[in-house]
């Protein structure tokens, strides 16, 4: 009986080990840009705008939202995007450091590899308002 | 019980000279005549011999400050943690029960290689030997593929400063 018991928790833990290993935490962050006048920055999104403005020439960065939720195999991560879009985020594959995925959104189908809690892969370009969206997602 | 055999009885008290003296002389004269009876008193008067050295060296000289020093040890001394005590408990338990040790061992050792066969099953990145694409840095985006929806088009750029990498999607009217 306890042979029994032993080979149930065993198997039980397996699942639990293989999900943990390859579930990844993501965060996204929807920014709304335009070129209004006198346009703010939200201080929250300050260094990662930053480049935007300088490339891009907008001058108005507004976060519009920010979640957070994590990725695996089996489940991916999907959001409502302000506009009325999806952002879809599949896993492809992860270790230890880099996690490839595949993101898909209005307009796109992309598959990128990232560093975990390196540089975040970013979407831009759908239209929002009198600016567009940009959508910035990381890999913790 | 033969008469000899109380001479025999006898030479042990004789030894330790508890003997009455009234029986001395009677024992005195019964060796000189018994091989037996003296053969026996040398061999008690031996044991005695040995016993006396014997006790004198268990009495090793004890330095004074020995006691004041475990006595010292012993009221200073500080109870185990709760973490020890566990560690012990486990380690002992572990050894009472050498078949829930070694379920517990294979059970630790199939985790962890699950979990690393898990790792390597699915790798990141291209077949063997392709390098990777040019331009990656140390933390950064690596765009493996694009495919716009129809309508749309799709640029990748990289931003000046920190050199981001960005997926830029116009509808194709807006170009």
């Amino acid at each position: 009986m306890k042979r029994v018991i032993l080979a149930i928790f065993v198997f039980m833990l397996l699942p639990l080990s293989s999900v943990y290993a390859q579930t990844v935490p993501l965060e996204v962050w929807v920014i709304a840009a335009s070129r209004k006048p006198g346009g703010r920055i939200d201080p929250q999104i300050l260094s990662l705008v930053q480049e935007f403005q300088r490339d891009f020439a907008y001058t108005s960065f507004e976060l519009l939202q920010k979640e957070t939720g994590q990725v695996n195999q089996q489940q991916p991560f999907r959001t409502a995007i302000p506009g009325g879009g999806d952002l879809n985020v599949a896993l492809v594959g992860a270790d230890q450091r880099r996690v490839e995925i595949q993101v898909t959104t209005s307009g796109v189908k992309t598959r990128v590899r990232v560093h975990r809690g390196g540089s975040p892969f970013v979407v831009g370009g759908p239209a929002y308002r009198d600016g567009v969206l940009i959508i910035a997602i990381f890999a913790r | 019980m033969s008469s000899h055999c109380r001479h025999l009885s006898s030479l042990s008290t004789y030894v330790d000279g508890e003997l009455a003296t009234s029986q001395v002389g009677w024992l005195e004269e019964h060796l000189t005549g018994c091989g037996e009876c003296r053969q026996e008193l040398q061999n008690l008067q031996k044991l005695q011999g040995l016993l006396r050295r014997g006790l004198q060296d268990v009495r090793p000289e004890v330095p004074g400050t020995l006691w004041p020093g475990v006595l010292a040890r012993i009221q200073g001394r500080r109870p185990q943690g709760l973490l020890a005590t566990w560690t012990r408990q486990i380690w002992e338990a572990g050894w009472e029960r050498p078949r829930l040790s070694l379920a517990g061992a294979t059970l630790m050792t199939f985790l962890l290689l699950s979990v690393v066969y898990l790792n390597w099953q699915t790798p990141v990145g291209g077949p063997p030997g392709q390098t990777p694409s040019v331009g990656l840095r140390q933390n950064g985006v690596v765009v493996e593929a694009v495919e716009p929806e129809p309508g749309f088009r799709a640029m990748v750029l990289t931003t000046s400063e920190r050199g981001l990498k960005v997926i830029w999607v116009v509808p194709h009217g807006r170009i």
